[in-house]
C-alpha cells in the first residue's frame, strides 16, 4: 500500500480516444517503470485521478487488471477536472492514487453464468470485469452482455465489440433509445430490452451500471424475474475527496462507497438508507 | 404592575394575534421565538398550526434575526413575523430590494429596549444556568433567578448591535405591540483604533483566529444569494486556504457587499465563535454610506436600495 | 502535589523535552492551542469554553504537497511534518478523549493518515480534571470522563491549598512528575480533594448509552425536520467540535507557479457538500444535512469503532446561532422510541 495515500503517482497519457461526443477514453502508464508491471488492481476499483492545478476526479478503473503496463479510465465532460482532462494530449502528465474500494467479488461466481447491463458510461467499470472475466474465460459460464446508448453515436468501446460478441460462448446486445437510418439493431430502453431477452436466473450473476433511472428499473425488472437480491450486484457513485475514508463526505448511511464500495450487492443496496 | 407582568401582556397579545392571522387563513406561517435551552436563549420558531401559538415567547432572550427565514417562508403563503426593529429593518431592506413583496408578510411589531448576549452575561460573571426568567424594566434589563432579581446593567448584558440601536420601535408594522422607552444609543464602543496601519494590524490579528465557519454570513438577513461569491468553484473568487491572509478576503469582500445593505442586527458579531466584532466593520461603512449618499437601509420600504439605483442625476466625487 | 506558585517552573522543565501546548487566551477570544510561550498561563479551569484542541493533529488548513508543473521535470514534494514531541496540557476530560474517537477514523483501516500519524505520534497527553461542569456540558451522559482523564499520561487536579495534585497513569506521566524537580508527595487532604472531584465528575442526571441511542436513531425523526426549520446552515456545530473532522481538498496556484494541494476543514452542513460535478445532490436540504450529522455522530460511528462519537463537550449547544440543544435531540430520539 502507499505511504501516502494523498500523494498521487505521476503517469503520463498514453492514449486518448473519443468515445462519443463527451466522452473519452484515456490510457495512462506510471512514469515509474516498476510501478507500471507491479501496479495491481481488482475489477470494480476506483482511482482518483489528478489533473495538477484543478484537482482530482474520481473515476474506476475500466482497463483489466490481465493486461499490465498500463490503466485505463473513461471520462465524461461534466465540470472543471473532466473538462481539462479532455483538453489534454498525449504526453501529458497526471497524477494518480489508488486502487481504492472494494471490488466484484468475481472468486465467488467461478461456473457461473454472467449478465452484464450496462447503459452509457456505465459500462465503464463494467468492462474492466467483462475483459478480466474474458481473460479467464475457462472459470466463467456463458456471458451475455447487455449494454444500451441513447444512440448510435453514443456507444463507447466500439472498439471491442466485435472481441465481446466473438469470444467464446459470449453474447452482446445493443440496444438504442432511438435509433437512426443506419442502425439496424435493437430499439428500445434496457430495462425494456432486458424484459424482452427474459434471462433465467437459475446460476447467473447479473451486474448493471448506468444512469440512475435505468439502474433503477433493471433491478425491479430483475426482482420480477425471480433474481434474488444476492445474485444481483451495482456500482454506486457519491462526490468523493479522499478516497480513503477520512473526509466524511461519501457515506451512505453507515458505509462509506470509498471503501464499503463501490461494489455493493442488490441485498445491501436494499439495507442503505435512500440516499444516493 | 410588576415588570414580569406587563412582559407577560404583552406576550399574551403576540400569541392572540398570532393565533388570530393563523386561524383566520390570513397567514399560512408565523415566525416568532419559543424558549430555548435557557432563559436567556430563545430559538427561532416557524409555526403553522394554530395551537402552537403558545409556545410563542417573548423576552430579552429573543436574540435572532427572524428576517432571515422570511424570504423562504414567503415562498409558501403570507408570513406573519414577531419583529422587532431589527428584524423589521431586514423585511423593509428585502422590500427595498425586491426580494418579497409588501403584502407577503404581517408584521407583528414589538417594541424592543434591547436583548441579551449570553457570552456578555457570562463575562460579566452571571451563570445563566441559574436564571428563571428575562424582562425588562424601562431600558433596563431584569434578570430572575431564585435569589430574586438583579439589573447588572444594560451597557454590560445586552446583545452589541442594542447599545448602537435607533429602532427600539420597529420602522414598518401592522399592529405594535408594546412601548418603547426612549433609549440613547452608546457611543465610542468600536475596538477599531484609528490610523491604517493600527487598523492592519488590528484586523490581521481577527482575521488570523476566523476559521471559516460562515456563520456570519448564514445568519445574515441580507446574505440571500443562491451561491455565494466564496463557494464559487468555478471562477474562484476567494481560497478555500483557512488562513488570516486569505480570510482577509473573504471578509472584506462580503463587507463590500453589505455596504448601505446591512441593517446593523449585530447577528454576524453575537453568532462569530471565535469573537471578530464584526458588527462594528459593518457599522462603520454604514455610516460612511450615510454619509455620502444620505441613506441607511431597511428603514423606508419606498426607498430604493442605494448601489442598486442609478439615476443620472447622481453626483460624482468632488473633483 | 503542586503547588500552584511552581506551575510556571514545572511547564519551563516540561518545555525543555517537550513542546507543550495549551489552551491560552488572546486578548478576549476564545481560548485557543498553541505553543506555550514563557509567561504563558494556559487555561485550567472550567469557566468558558475553549477551542477544541483537534487543531493540534488536523489542522483547519495543511498542505497535502506541492507540484512543480515545469514540463519534463514533473515532482511532487510532500509535505508531511516532521514529528516532534508534543506535549497537551490542560486537556479537559471531554477533549483528552476526542482523540481516542479521531484516532478511530484516522489511524483506522487499511490507510493510516500520514499527516495525523506525524502530529499524533509521540503525544503526552496531561488532562486538568474539571471541578465543575458549565450548565452545557454533559461529558458524564455520553461515557465516564474518569476512565478518559485515566486513559492520559498524567492528571492535575485541584487539591486545595492553592495546589494541584498530580496523578500518573503510564510510566511517559511518572517521568513528567521528575522534570523540574517541582513536586511534593501528595497529602491525604489533597488525596480525598481529588477523589471528590473525580467523583462529581462522573454524575450525571441523564446517561445516553452509546449503543442504545445508536439503535434507536432513526431516518425518519420528526425531529430532523424541525430543527432543519431553523437551522441557518452554517458549520459552528461541526467546525467547534473535538470528533468532527471533515475535510475538503484543494488545488492553488502558488506565487512562481508551483501548484499546492491542501485540505481545509469543511462541514457537511454546507450545502454543496455532496454535490456532484453533473448537479446532482443526495443531500439536498437542511433536513437531511442535520440527520446526516447527527445519525453519523451518534450512530453510524458508534456502529462502525464501537465509541460514542460525541464526548459531551457541549460546544455544539453553547455556540449554535439558534440554540439547537443536541441532548434535546438525543433524549427525543430516546422518548420516541425507548430504550
Amino acid at each position: 500500500m502507499d505511504s501516502n495515500p494523498y500523494q498521487p503517482h505521476l503517469a503520463t497519457l498514453e492514449d486518448v480516444i473519443t468515445e462519443t461526443s463527451d466522452t473519452k477514453t484515456f490510457r495512462a502508464a506510471f512514469r515509474d517503470t516498476d510501478l507500471r508491471e507491479t501496479f495491481t488492481y481488482e475489477p470494480g476499483q476506483f482511482q482518483e485521478v489528478s489533473v495538477f492545478g484543478q484537482g482530482e476526479a474520481t473515476f474506476c478503473l475500466t482497463s483489466t487488471p490481465t493486461r499490465k503496463g498500463y490503466i485505463e479510465f473513461s471520462v465524461k465532460k461534466v465540470g472543471q477536472v473532466t473538462e481539462s482532462l479532455h483538453g489534454m494530449s498525449p504526453g501529458d502528465v497526471v497524477g494518480i492514487r489508488g486502487p481504492f474500494g472494494n471490488w466484484f467479488p468475481y472468486s465467488e461466481w467461478k461456473g457461473k453464468k454472467l449478465l452484464f447491463i450496462g447503459g452509457g458510461i456505465g459500462m465503464a467499470p463494467l468492462r474492466s470485469l467483462l475483459n478480466f472475466c474474458l481473460d479467464n474465460r475457462s472459470d466463467y459460464g456463458p456471458v451475455d452482455i447487455i449494454y444500451g446508448a441513447r444512440s448510435p453515436q453514443d456507444f463507447c468501446y466500439e472498439n471491442e465489440f466485435e472481441a465481446w460478441g466473438g469470444a467464446p460462448d459470449t453474447r452482446l446486445h445493443l440496444t438504442v433509445d432511438r435509433g437512426d437510418d443506419s442502425w439496424k439493431g435493437n430499439v428500445g430502453f434496457v430495462p425494456a430490452y432486458l424484459n424482452d431477452l427474459n434471462p433465467s436466473p437459475e446460476g447467473l450473476i447479473a451486474i448493471t451500471c448506468g444512469p440512475p433511472i435505468m439502474i433503477k428499473f433493471v433491478l425491479q425488472n430483475l426482482d420480477k424475474l425471480g433474481f434474488a437480491p444476492e445474485q444481483v450486484y451495482s456500482t454506486l457513485e457519491m462526490k468523493m475527496k479522499c478516497g480513503i475514508g477520512k473526509c466524511g463526505r461519501c457515506n451512505i448511511g453507515d458505509k462509506f462507497v470509498c471503501i464499503d464500495g463501490p461494489v455493493f450487492s442488490y441485498a445491501q443496496l436494499k439495507e442503505l438508507p435512500p440516499e444516493f | 404592575m410588576s415588570v414580569q407582568a406587563v412582559l407577560a401582556n404583552q406576550l399574551a397579545e403576540v400569541r392572540r394575534e398570532a393565533r388570530r392571522v393563523l386561524e383566520s387563513g390570513e397567514v399560512k406561517t408565523v415566525l416568532g421565538y419559543r424558549a430555548g435551552p435557557t432563559a436567556v436563549r430563545a430559538m427561532p420558531a416557524l409555526i403553522t398550526r394554530p395551537e402552537d401559538t403558545d409556545l410563542l415567547v417573548w423576552s430579552p432572550a429573543c436574540a435572532n434575526n427572524l428576517g432571515l427565514y422570511v424570504r423562504q417562508a414567503a415562498l409558501e403563503g403570507k408570513v406573519a413575523v414577531v419583529a422587532k426593529g431589527c428584524d423589521a429593518r431586514s423585511i423593509v431592506m428585502l422590500i427595498q430590494e425586491q426580494q418579497i413583496p409588501r403584502e407577503s408578510v404581517y408584521i407583528i411589531g414589538v417594541a424592543c429596549p434591547g436583548v441579551v448576549d449570553p457570552d456578555r452575561l457570562a463575562d460579566a460573571g452571571i451563570r445563566e444556568e441559574k436564571l428563571t426568567g428575562a424582562s425588562w424594566d424601562g431600558a433596563e434589563i431584569v434578570l430572575e433567578s431564585p435569589e430574586g432579581e438583579a439589573r447588572p446593567g444594560r451597557e454590560s448584558i445586552a446583545k452589541m448591535a442594542c447599545l448602537t440601536c435607533d429602532v427600539h420601535t420597529p420602522p414598518l408594522y401592522d399592529i405594535l405591540i408594546g412601548e418603547a422607552p426612549a433609549i440613547e444609543p452608546v457611543d465610542g464602543l468600536s475596538p477599531i483604533p484609528e490610523g491604517t496601519e493600527d487598523r492592519r494590524a488590528f484586523w490581521a490579528k481577527q482575521f488570523d483566529r476566523c476559521v471559516r465557519c460562515y456563520a456570519c454570513r448564514q445568519v445574515c438577513p441580507s446574505c440571500y444569494c443562491t451561491v455565494c461569491f466564496a463557494d464559487r468553484a468555478s471562477p474562484r473568487i476567494v481560497s478555500k486556504r483557512i488562513r488570516g491572509q486569505e480570510n482577509w478576503m473573504y471578509h472584506t469582500v462580503r463587507a463590500m457587499h453589505m455596504a448601505g445593505r446591512c441593517v446593523e442586527c449585530g447577528e454576524c458579531e453575537r453568532v462569530c465563535p471565535v469573537g471578530i466584532p464584526l458588527l462594528q466593520m459593518m457599522r462603520e461603512l454604514g455610516a460612511e454610506v450615510d454619509e455620502l449618499f444620505a441613506f441607511k437601509p431597511g428603514m423606508d420600504p419606498e426607498a430604493e436600495p442605494v448601489f442598486g439605483v442609478f439615476k443620472n442625476e447622481d453626483e460624482g466625487p468632488e473633483p | 502535589m503542586l503547588a500552584k506558585s511552581d506551575l510556571s517552573r514545572w511547564l519551563a522543565a516540561l518545555a525543555a523535552e517537550f513542546r507543550v501546548v495549551g489552551a491560552v487566551s488572546d486578548g478576549g477570544a476564545p481560548p485557543a492551542w498553541r505553543k506555550l510561550e514563557p509567561g504563558d498561563t494556559p487555561v485550567l479551569d472550567n469557566l468558558r469554553w475553549v477551542m477544541p484542541p483537534k487543531e493540534q493533529v488536523l489542522p483547519g488548513y495543511e498542505p497535502l504537497f506541492t507540484y512543480c508543473a515545469r514540463k519534463g521535470e514533473e515532482e511532487i514534494t510532500s509535505a508531511v511534518p516532521a514529528e516532534e514531541p508534543t506535549l497537551m496540557f490542560g486537556l479537559r476530560p471531554c477533549d483528552a478523549r476526542s482523540f481516542a474517537v479521531l484516532d478511530a477514523t484516522y489511524l483506522d483501516g487499511r490507510f493510516s493518515d500520514p499527516y495525523y500519524a506525524a502530529r499524533r505520534a509521540q503525544m503526552t497527553t496531561v488532562a486538568y480534571v474539571c471541578e465543575s461542569k458549565r450548565w452545557s456540558c454533559f461529558c458524564s451522559s455520553v461515557g465516564d470522563p474518569v476512565e478518559w482523564v485515566k486513559a492520559c499520561d498524567l492528571a492535575i487536579t485541584d487539591a486545595g491549598e492553592d495546589a494541584w495534585i498530580v496523578t500518573a497513569f503510564t510510566g511517559k506521566g511518572e517521568k513528567l512528575l521528575e522534570a523540574g524537580g517541582c513536586m511534593s508527595a501528595a497529602t491525604e487532604a489533597a488525596c480525598a480533594s481529588r477523589d471528590a472531584i473525580w467523583e462529581d465528575l462522573a454524575r450525571a442526571n441523564e446517561h445516553f448509552d452509546a449503543q442504545a441511542v445508536a439503535r434507536a436513531v432513526d431516518w425518519e425523526e420528526p425531529v430532523w425536520a424541525e430543527i432543519a426549520g431553523r437551522c441557518t446552515g452554517c458549520g459552528i456545530c461541526s467546525y467547534l467540535c473535538p470528533t468532527c473532522t471533515c475535510f475538503d481538498i484543494q488545488d492553488e496556484e502558488c506565487p512562481g507557479g508551483a501548484i499546492e494541494r491542501y485540505r481545509v476543514r469543511d462541514s457537511c452542513q454546507f450545502c454543496d457538500f455532496t454535490k456532484m460535478g453533473h448537479g446532482h445532490n443526495p443531500r439536498p436540504g437542511k433536513k437531511e444535512r442535520t440527520r446526516q450529522r447527527l445519525s453519523h455522530k451518534f450512530k453510524y460511528l458508534p456502529e462502525r469503532s464501537g465509541m460514542s462519537g460525541c464526548v459531551g463537550c457541549g460546544r455544539c449547544i453553547h455556540l449554535c446561532p439558534v440554540n439547537t440543544d443536541t441532548r434535546k435531540i438525543i433524549a427525543e430520539v430516546m422518548g420516541v422510541h425507548g430504550q
